[in-house]
């Protein structure tokens, strides 16, 4: 090369070309036609072999069994049974088990599952070998893998509880990386959502993935059950899942994709009009003003449904609260953006739909857990949270799945109490807690699951205690002692270890943190600030923007950590404790998107500290945080951004051209960045 | 004016800040994100250097990006020949020059003017503008950077002037990380241990490797290319590599034998020789005294002596950062030049760059656990001839005191120290603090004014990244190579003035002011940052005591389920780079 100057000349002027974003896309779009190409002439069938997860079928005199896997020791994961061999099934009527993390029984130990349950239910009906084949986090891949393999278990009835995961991104789509753009489909996937997006905008992007990566795997999962049925001839019992649509509230960190100017203002004129309808109690007001906002952002957020919810669940219209909440759980779908697992409605009608084709028995969750006071909604304790159900949710599931077995009308199974036992379920509540408060639902849901869980099992107060000490710890938080007290636990050690390995807290922790001191304070008068006080320097300053992960702030979409904070709703929090109130002075260097003319308001609690005129520019403001203004313990910094963000049609074409390249796209709209805050108090000590 | 120096996207992401041309503060990447030799946008770095040096976002002027984009987007589109560009998998969606400036934009969140400047000027600008010599020769050995891997050049006044270079594929730097990957170690990692392995062969296949590479006269060289691959993800030779040396590749997890140990002797002495006939050329083609050095093969210590001794320069500067985190200072060095058509002339003497932290928090948290240490604020006398005293009785202590090092090598602010005089030192440091291989060496720190008693240099080695024979090399066991030699630090008085007491005050009670200094990390992790990271490595590296500032604590005080809660709380996250091949993309 080093004597070949043209062609080193010509090959830097090409690049000279090719160096702006269109050049990044022009050669994406040439490696993905090069690599389709290739690939489709190295394509092999899927290899089929003699293993299910963690184990290997072997044929034995009672029939077909399942023995673990010594060669992958990987495999021995909680995410699957923690059985080791399953005899064959003898004069049994065999029963496998198929699904996602909800028929696992998450987080319930292997004490209590689905599984366990149905099994106590169908010992009193029969002979019956219930298999638990379920795996937590299983996505479409997992599901196909045991599909395609179970009617080598020759089973007599295969019960699928399985659709929670399928309208998650496949990993390839949430942060760049090998899992789709090894493909030569996963490109083309790339592609698709990307033209699609770049034509119909965000609810252009949802609709794509809807069909291009929710139904097919889907389809092709319930394909592989009738080609089973087929094969070995057990009868199909499809669960469909439910949400738990009343118990749920949108995370705060997403409220909308993108809009133009005017109507984002729109939107959240209307939000806030909606808003103090339901605080005025003139619930009847709000589905038209929910219509109005869901018009304006094409059904991509999630809040107008929510607020319909609640304005018809007090007007005592189910149907209208059912779709309301619906709406609102199925609208971040396919926006690429972070969501709990949910079946949405796509999928529970193609799971009806299937069932109904093929003459499947159907057992149907949005009947079988309605609530009695309004029949349309799921009752929420059936629920741990999201998707995953409680004791007495997995107990009526499975008795409504007993009777599809046992061919008996719906109803006969009288279902179990549940855990019989308050200790565990008190920890199961407390857990549940703390997995609400991870992921940002509101301090009110969190704060009931704890007291639950102390009226119910006042055992977990030191779990709790502990929990919140290890909150509150000084860094490294590993070396308070409370952290050694839960390390021998193994239930509550990966959570524990979690919190421990966090270097600062997100907000989500906080609303945890505080929950927790509110609801232990009131035992605790005499507890001793974490620390002495004697080594309280003269001035404290707290890091607002200390990111809670080494790689910095995780977004609520894929996109890469930032180590600075982006607004991408329009409320910012960032919390903090103090032992005692103190005067301070808040640093905050920030800028906005638009600068506009309109400010930023900035409060600690309730308290208004003043204002951040609009900057597009970095700009830097100090604001004084009286001592009234604080509370012993956890306080908050709010920002509450002006409704202006970028232009989306810039957005758009941006993450469109991310997309097609295997980048995550940003779908949100940006309402302020905060590059630095600090709070300087004038004297004790906070965090 | 404020320039921020960034260098990212390969390996050894960094950030560094210049105030009006002063180098107020310069950090690495992995130290942050705990991923040793992070590539990624140093977002935490540069938000850490300008907290360091009291500046916010606002504040600054230009962003520097150490290479250019559309000249390494070149180079990669010649990489995908034939087939251009290339669609293996882990190229796809990798050639787009225009990523640094976007993700400046998106991740460092900076809107403002981005400057970039070749890879290998901000090599040489990295050397020179902190080599405080009014003009110098300037030389630069990489890997890669766009198409250059080794350039000459000259300094001054006016700024840097590139005017020759060796373009890809002859690459010294490639040539050296081959022969690692061929010796069962990792690229772009574990070159230093072909260094260090190398004394303890012969070098009897330097004529094997010497048909490897042809070196012709004036600046270039060039690489049989018939025994590379620098195209495929899995590794960097071809099987006529094994023909030629005569032996096949060695495994991972294979015993090292003397063949090993012959070829790394051989390919470091071929790399002396190419690097002496080099730097011969260079003086010739400037007539400069003074020699300014960087890129990725300046980190080879045993190269840097050769030319030091032997070479026709009379003052050799090497940048403590010589690899690619250091091109982050050259980057910003060379626009705030242009930008303002001046320079701060001034030697840098001081490595660390880093932010320093607060003890208030571990302390409080160690009073929660209720683990006892000592406390020596305002007695620094105390604590240097305390912690001196528990070395001098055989204790390792992890040394954390100030602003981190920036670079790869520990210099006293993040270290592990040890007694130069025991003969089990190493093997105890290698296999239970470290957990390393056998036959890496120690590096000793040792007062400056002292450093003539002790070895045979006339020179400062404040950054380590020279060495010198070991005077008597049964008195220092420790951090004496095979072949008499040390990698020594020599430390000012002036610079480092609690490391330099610590010194003495070792020198006092054992006449040898001198310590075993390695960096403070454990195997495949980066050197720590915080004194929480520096806890964690009290716990992890089994040593038996810790200085954190002005605070004392021992291991034997700690409680013993830490060492278990601390892998499961903060286990050493993988490397950030692949360990295979170099990575071109």
């Amino acid at each position: 090369m080093t004597g070949d100057r043209r062609l080193r000349a010509a090959l830097e002027q090409l690049a000279q070309l090719l160096a702006d974003s269109r050049g990044t896309v022009v050669l994406t779009d040439l490696q993905h036609a090069a690599r389709r190409r290739d690939d489709a002439r190295h394509l092999a069938p899927t290899a089929s072999d003699d293993t299910i997860g963690p184990w290997r079928i072997a044929p034995s005199p009672d029939g077909v069994a399942l023995l673990r896997r010594p060669d992958q020791p990987d495999l021995a994961h909680a995410d699957w049974s923690p059985v080791t061999d399953i005899p064959g099934a003898g004069a049994a009527r065999r029963v496998v088990l198929l699904g996602e993390s909800a028929a696992r029984g998450w987080p319930h130990g292997p004490g209590f599952t689905p599984a366990g349950v149905l099994a106590g239910q169908l010992a009193r009906a029969g002979d019956y070998q219930c298999v638990d084949l379920s795996k937590t986090g299983a996505d479409g891949h997992d599901l196909c893998h045991v599909a395609e393999r179970v009617a080598a278990l020759q089973p007599d009835v295969i019960v699928s509880f399985a659709g929670n995961n399928w309208a998650l991104p496949p990993p390839g789509l949430t942060a760049a990386g090998p899992a789709t753009t090894e493909r030569p489909d996963g490109l083309d996937l790339h592609h698709e959502l990307a033209d699609a997006l770049a034509a119909g905008g965000y609810p252009g992007l949802r609709r794509a993935f809807q069909s291009a990566v929710v139904l097919p795997p889907a389809r092709r999962y319930l394909d592989l059950l009738a080609a089973a049925r087929q094969n070995c001839g057990a009868e199909i019992i499809i669960v469909v899942p439910e949400f738990n649509l009343r118990g749920w509230t949108p995370p705060a960190d997403i409220e909308t994709t993108a809009l133009p100017a005017s109507a984002l203002r729109q939107w959240y004129a209307l939000r806030a009009e909606a808003q103090h309808a339901l605080t005025d109690n003139r619930p009847q007001e709000v589905p038209a003003l929910a219509r109005r906002m869901a018009q304006l952002d094409g059904g991509c957020s999630p809040i107008p449904g929510h607020l319909l919810g609640l304005a018809a669940t007090r007007l005592g219209d189910g149907a209208l609260a059912r779709q309301g909440f619906e709406q609102s759980r199925d609208a971040v779908c396919g926006l690429l953006v972070r969501y709990t697992p949910r079946a949405v409605r796509a999928v529970q009608d193609l799971l009806v739909s299937y069932a109904d084709a093929h003459g499947w028995p159907c057992v149907d969750l949005r009947k079988v857990l309605a609530a009695a006071d309004l029949p349309d909604l799921p009752d929420e304790s059936n629920f741990h949270d999201y998707c995953h159900l409680s004791d007495t949710g997995i107990e009526r599931a499975m008795a409504a799945v007993t009777d599809a077995i046992c061919r008996r009308p719906p109803g006969s199974t009288r279902p179990g109490a549940g855990l019989p036992d308050p200790e565990p379920r008190g920890f199961v509540l407390a857990r549940a807690a703390a997995h609400l408060a991870y992921q940002g639902q509101p301090a009110d849901a969190v704060r009931a699951r704890l007291a639950a869980a102390l009226r119910l099992a006042p055992s977990v107060r030191p779990l709790l205690a502990d929990t919140r000490d290890v909150l509150a710890a000084p860094k490294p938080a590993w070396t308070h002692p409370a952290v050694t007290r839960l390390a021998g636990d193994a239930q509550v050690w990966p959570f524990i270890a979690a919190l421990a390995a966090q270097p600062a807290l997100s907000p989500e922790l906080w609303t945890l943190r505080s929950c927790l001191d509110d609801l232990l304070a009131d035992d605790e008068p005499e507890r001793a600030p974490a620390s002495d006080a004697g080594r309280h320097p003269a001035r404290q300053e707290i890091d607002l923007v200390a990111a809670p992960h080494p790689d910095g702030h995780p977004l609520p979409n894929w996109a890469a950590p930032r180590a600075h904070h982006h607004a991408t709703a329009r409320r910012s929090v960032f919390g903090f404790a103090v032992d005692a109130p103190v005067d301070g002075i808040l640093s905050i260097a920030y800028r906005m998107p638009t600068g506009s003319g309109s400010t930023a308001e900035v409060y600690c609690g309730p308290t208004r500290l003043g204002d951040l005129p609009p900057s597009p520019v970095w700009a830097s403001t100090r604001l004084a945080v009286p001592t009234d203004a604080l509370r012993p313990g956890v306080n908050w910094i709010t920002v509450i951004w002006p409704p202006e963000c970028r232009d989306p049609t810039g957005q758009v074409e941006r993450d469109a051209e991310a997309l097609g390249c295997g980048r995550p796209a940003y779908v949100l709209p940006l309402f302020g960045e905060v590059h630095e805050a600090r709070l300087l108090l004038s004297a004790g000590r906070g965090q | 004016m404020i320039v921020v120096g960034v260098s990212a996207l390969y390996h050894d992401a960094a950030c560094a800040v210049l105030v009006d041309g002063e180098l107020v503060a310069a950090a690495q990447e992995e130290r942050f994100t705990r991923r040793r030799y992070e590539p990624a946008m140093p977002a935490q770095a540069m938000r850490a250097c300008l907290r360091q040096g009291g500046l916010t976002i606002a504040d600054v002027d230009r962003i520097a990006y150490y290479e250019s984009p559309a000249a390494r987007l070149s180079r990669q589109l010649w990489q995908g020949l034939p087939d251009l560009p290339s669609a293996a998998p882990h190229w796809f969606g990798r050639l787009d020059a225009d990523r640094p400036y976007r993700e400046i934009r998106e991740l460092l969140g900076y809107d403002g003017p981005v400057m970039s400047v070749t890879h290998h000027e901000a090599h040489a600008a990295s050397a020179f503008y902190c080599s405080g010599f009014a003009e110098s020769a300037l030389l630069t050995a990489d890997a890669v950077g766009e198409w250059t891997t080794t350039s000459y050049g000259r300094g001054g006044p006016e700024g840097i002037e590139l005017f020759e270079e060796v373009s890809f594929p002859h690459s010294l730097g490639l040539l050296y990380s081959a022969v690692t990957s061929y010796l069962g170690f990792d690229v772009n990692s574990d070159e230093y241990k072909v260094m260090g392995l190398a004394p303890y062969g012969r070098p009897t296949l330097v004529g094997r490797v010497e048909t490897l590479v042809e070196n012709l006269a004036g600046g270039q060289f060039r690489l049989d290319q018939s025994c590379f691959d620098f195209s495929t993800p899995d590794r960097m030779y071809r099987d006529a590599l094994a023909q030629r040396i005569g032996a096949p590749p060695r495994a991972r997890d294979e015993p090292v034998t003397q063949f090993h140990r012959d070829l790394a002797r051989s390919v470091q002495h071929v790399l002396e020789e190419i690097l002496l006939d080099k730097v011969r050329y260079l003086s010739r083609q400037t007539g400069s005294d003074n020699l300014s050095y960087a890129g990725g093969v300046a980190l080879n210590c045993v190269a840097n002596a050769r030319i030091r001794r032997d070479g026709p320069f009379t003052a050799h500067f090497i940048q403590p950062a010589a690899g690619d985190a250091g091109g982050a200072i050259g980057a910003a060095a060379i626009v705030h030049h242009r930008e303002t058509g001046t320079y701060t002339r001034r030697r840098l003497s001081d490595a660390r760059l880093g932010p320093a932290y607060d003890t208030g928090e571990l302390q409080r948290a160690l009073d929660l656990a209720g683990v006892p240490y000592l406390s020596y604020r305002g007695r620094e006398g105390d604590l240097v001839a305390d912690v001196a005293a528990m070395i001098a009785a055989g204790k390792v202590v992890g040394w954390y005191q100030g602003r981190m090092e920036f670079g790869p090598r520990a210099l006293g602010a993040r270290s592990i120290l040890a007694d130069p005089r025991g003969r089990d030192t190493r093997d105890h440091l290698n296999a239970l603090v470290k957990q390393r291989e056998a036959f890496r060496p120690f590096a000793p720190a040792v007062a400056a004014e002292r450093a003539r008693d002790f070895f045979d240099l006339d020179v400062a080695s404040p950054f380590m990244l020279d060495v010198a024979q070991v005077r008597d090399p049964d008195a220092l066991p420790a951090v004496t190579h095979v072949d008499g030699s040390a990698r020594l630090q020599t430390v000012d008085a002036a610079v480092n003035r609690r490391f330099h007491a610590l010194l003495t005050a070792f020198g006092a009670l054992t006449g040898y002011p001198i310590l075993l200094n390695t960096s403070f990390n454990l195997r495949g992790e980066p050197i720590v940052c915080t004194p929480a990271d520096a806890l964690a490595g009290l716990v992890r590296c089994r040593l038996d005591a810790l200085a954190v500032e002005d605070i004392v604590l021992r291991r034997a005080d700690l409680p013993p389920d830490w060492h278990d809660i601390v892998d499961d709380v903060a286990p050493v996250r993988p490397g950030g780079i692949p360990t295979d091949v170099y990575s071109f993309v």
